[in-house]
């Protein structure tokens, strides 16, 4: 309880700063949508009906459903992300990483809680009328059981995302470097948003076994669009966001042991 | 032994002494050097796997494409080697032409360092297009080739239609650099109002990517949003060089092409100037 005070507080300071300029962090939100929403017309454009009625057998309908999936659990993801995004730069070439080891809280959660990017939660609102108009136009009605498969996968999708880049995070307490290898990954996050078969066996093994972002959206979106095939996977996905998690929670606390300040 | 001897003796002494130790200073610069260096390959390396993504995802879409139709179909005018060319190329060159001139304009607003170029005695707007010409030569010294490269030897991509038609490839991505350059400083000049661009720049990044063609050729779009693509300065950046790439310009268009190019770099130099000198008069230093 006092920690979610605490956490809360944490929220509270960053809204503060956040909304300082006000008319910029409406542009960010007006900005964000565009980005989830261009990614739509490019399909919508691609597959016209006509000249290209589909993607190696997936519709435009079916397409469009799994990108608006996408959107759910990347929004979540992106909202709790910006400061992996920079997290070597910030907490351990700049040393700020001391501050959190004095404070009595979970470390990673300190880290979470200390900036976020409110403006990606626009993209939840573009994603679920994606989902809504796509499933429309697939015939698909949601039940009470889909509706919390919906939940459920979109959580499990965003725990995903952030277990691979809080663990490629975890790598720079051993190997300082600004950046570090994170950046093709955050790329990799598109190959999630297509249905899994268009690409090569290669690339479908890696995306369900090794950066499983196979399930962050394409998996459990085959619940509405009937694909049996898929079955395992789709009901996989909250076993392999747990998997995922603890995955990243034994490298994270294992990085942090071996933290040694930057000394200035 | 004299005086002068002993002191000689001395400074040789002094002299080793400082050497060794000089010795010791500039092996930590040696150190430094390689270990930045170390850091910088591995961005290197990163980066390049980002285009290799980037090119990949895009690649497996055109392939799933054009699977439903007969070998060599084409699509919009468009066969999949042609598009597999269109796609990869456009992100070889988007490699050398991308600038940061908004993020460089808002991060001088927001810290208030702007104030020094308000005294200085260069032209604003071409030090920061010629700043970012500077990167850009960099990165095709050191970036773009290694990615032509990597992408040219995983990809099966067409040779340029003729040598005439890869020098007008490489005039006209020279032309977008400029094009988008401007529009980037066109960007920034928004930082003298709204203090801080963040939302825009985002916004922009993707705008940019489809109307300047780099996703879909504008034969892709219907109709009305083709009339608006046609109309704007953004498909001076990727799809007219990657025409000339593919041979689809009719030697009649090239003239045309030549004029759009020369007005829009025109129209837009005004329009940064213009706005440029209306930020200059109202500026508030924040911060400094």
């Amino acid at each position: 309880m006092k920690a979610f005070r605490l956490y809360s507080a944490y929220f509270a300071q960053f809204l503060k700063s956040r909304l300082a300029y006000k008319g910029d962090f409406i542009a960010s939100l007006i900005g964000t949508a565009f980005i989830g929403a261009g990614g739509l017309l490019f399909i919508v454009f691609l597959i016209d009906g006509e000249s290209v009625k589909a993607i190696k057998g997936w519709t435009r309908s079916e397409v469009l459903f799994i990108y608006g999936y996408s959107l759910l659990a990347t929004a979540i993801f992106s909202t709790l992300a910006p400061n992996l995004y920079n997290f070597a730069d910030r907490y351990i070439i700049q040393g700020e990483f001391d501050r959190v080891l004095l404070r009595p809280l979970n470390s990673l959660c300190q880290v979470l809680f200390e900036s976020f990017n409110l403006e990606s939660l626009a993209n939840i609102f573009v994603g679920l009328g994606v989902v809504l108009y796509a499933g429309g136009q697939l015939g698909i009605t949601l039940s009470v059981i889909d509706v919390v498969w919906l939940l459920v996968s979109a959580l499990s999708g965003a725990v995903i995302l952030l277990s691979v880049f809080v663990f490629l995070c975890s790598l720079s307490f051993h190997w300082e470097d600004k950046v570090g290898i994170a950046p093709p990954f955050y790329n990799m996050i598109n190959f999630g948003r297509y249905p899994l078969p268009i690409f090569n066996n290669l690339i479908q093994f890696v995306l369900s076994w090794v950066v499983p972002f196979g399930f962050v959206a394409f998996y459990p979106a085959t619940h509405f669009l009937g694909r049996e095939e898929f079955r395992a996977y789709c009901y996989g996905t909250p076993l392999m966001a747990l998997a995922c998690l603890m995955v990243a929670s034994v490298g994270w606390q294992f990085g942090v042991s071996r933290y040694s300040s930057t000394g200035n | 032994m004299n005086a002068e001897a002993m002191s000689a003796a001395k400074s040789a002494v002094s002299f080793d002494r400082s050497l060794k130790s000089d010795l010791r200073i500039y092996w930590g610069f040696i150190r430094n050097g390689f270990l930045n260096m170390l850091a910088y390959r591995l961005r290197y390396v990163t980066g390049i796997l980002t285009y290799l993504l980037l090119v990949s995802v895009q690649f497996f879409i055109w392939q799933g494409v054009y699977s439903d139709s007969v070998e060599g179909a084409s699509i919009n005018g468009y066969s999949l080697s042609e598009m597999i060319t269109y796609v990869a190329v456009g992100w070889i060159a988007r490699s050398f032409y991308h600038s940061n001139i908004d993020y460089e304009i808002s991060d001088l607003v927001r810290t208030g360092q702007i104030g020094i170029y308000l005294i200085r005695p260069v032209n604003f707007q071409l030090m920061l297009i010629f700043n970012s010409m500077g990167e850009s030569l960099f990165r095709i010294a050191c970036f773009s080739w290694p990615i032509a490269l990597t992408i040219l030897f995983v990809f099966p991509v067409q040779l340029p239609a003729s040598a005439a038609a890869f020098f007008m490839f490489c005039f006209s991505t020279l032309v977008g650099f400029v094009v988008l350059a401007q529009f980037n400083f066109l960007i920034g000049m928004l930082a003298f109002p709204l203090k801080s661009i963040q939302g825009v720049m985002r916004a922009k990044y993707f705008i940019i990517q489809l109307l300047s063609g780099l996703l879909l050729p504008l034969a892709f779009f219907p109709d009305w949003f083709r009339w608006i693509v046609e109309v704007l300065p953004f498909k001076l950046i990727s799809y007219v060089p990657l025409q000339f790439y593919l041979g689809k310009v009719e030697s009649s268009e090239v003239a045309e092409i030549l004029l759009t190019q020369a007005a829009w770099i025109g129209i837009l130099w005004f329009a940064g100037r213009y706005f440029w000198m209306r930020a200059f008069s109202r500026l508030t230093l924040q911060g400094g």
